[in-house]
């Protein structure tokens, strides 16, 4: 996570930047990245609150650029089940892309062999440094916003950093196939309303994983 | 929109980023998710994240209309194949994310010399 943090650091400025440039205040940026902390879904909806759409339509796109997290938050699920709610709120909070493809490397299920102490310390260091950092980031745009020179392509570490996510996972047969679908549906989606690109991808990787496993499965019988 | 009208529209955006991130987990152990399911939702993540990546490296965003047009744009192309490279290789983040910039930057700077 310490390695990935600077990718995600400077991921974290350009898109603090990007919601600066869009013409939000600082301590309005500061207040909607603390409160929302969800980079991308931030973008994506400034435009609709400036050009005065209707709340619905607003909260609407945050919810369907954020689908993803529901899922994610069903595999999380079977590892904090005994935590009292609040905890359980508080971990859904802290959830970033980053932190959870972290933790569910190093955790894909439950198991009585974890200690859940273990588990949840995990979680919380992956996700905390996420948030530190994503704050971190936010802090320095704010204030050396215009010193930054454009050529130093920031802006594309964030998409390395995720690269680094990425290719390490796809290690078996499955998770290839997999990963072509989701380009391919990516390619064939992008441009539906309220990036359903996404929510299409993670449909069209869980379905091939699926029936690829079950191909896969027969043949080597 | 007025200051009132843009924080309210935040705070309706924390709530609804924080219900579904937590939605399953707010329902606790009163909810079961068969392991077949669990199994298969590993490969979300990555598609996810290959849903993001996939607009940064091919694609142009028009700002006005927030459409998507393919085009080839060699610095994010190049920088992502090598990145891809130097990750299976050298398996360092740190190496591939440093990398990936220089070769970016690089190609910003000279190829439109070129």
């Amino acid at each position: 996570m310490l390695e990935l943090s600077v990718g995600l650091f400077a991921w974290s400025v350009v898109t603090n930047l990007a919601i600066l440039k869009m013409g939000l205040g600082p301590w309005e940026t500061v207040g909607m990245t603390t409160m929302i902390y969800a980079g991308s879904s931030q973008i994506a909806v400034l435009p609709l609150i400036f050009a005065e759409y209707p709340f619905w339509t607003i909260w609407i796109t945050a919810l369907i650029i954020n689908i993803r997290f529901l899922l994610f938050s069903a595999s999380l699920q079977p590892h904090f089940k005994h935590l009292p709610i609040h905890q359980r709120m508080t971990l859904g909070y802290f959830n970033g892309d980053m932190s959870y493809v972290r933790f569910i490397t190093k955790y894909p299920q439950p198991s009585p062999l974890h200690n859940k102490q273990d588990v949840l310390n995990f979680f919380l260091g992956a996700s905390l440094t996420n948030w530190v950092v994503w704050q971190s980031g936010l802090v320095v745009a704010v204030i050396f916003g215009s010193q930054i020179p454009n050529s130093w392509g920031l802006e594309f570490a964030g998409t390395l950093a995720l690269v680094t996510l990425i290719i390490p996972s796809i290690k078996s047969p499955t998770a290839i196939l997999s990963a072509l679908a989701a380009i391919a549906t990516c390619i064939l989606t992008i441009n539906l309303p309220y990036r359903l690109a996404i929510i299409c991808s993670v449909i069209a990787g869980i379905s091939t994983a699926m029936v690829s496993d079950k191909v896969l499965k027969k043949g080597s019988q | 929109m007025n200051e009132f009208h843009m924080w309210l529209a935040f705070i309706g955006l924390g709530i609804v980023t924080l219900c579904t991130r937590s939605f399953f987990l707010l329902l606790g152990a009163r909810f079961q998710l068969p392991a077949s399911v669990q199994e298969y939702l590993k490969y979300a993540p990555i598609a996810a994240l290959i849903a993001i990546v996939i607009p940064e490296v091919f694609y142009i965003r028009d700002p006005t209309t927030t459409l998507y047009t393919f085009q080839w744009q060699w610095p994010q192309l190049i920088s992502t194949i090598s990145a891809v490279l130097t990750c299976i290789i050298t398996k360092s983040v740190l190496v591939t994310i440093f990398g990936g910039i220089a070769v970016y930057s690089l190609l910003k700077i000279f190829l439109p010399v070129i």
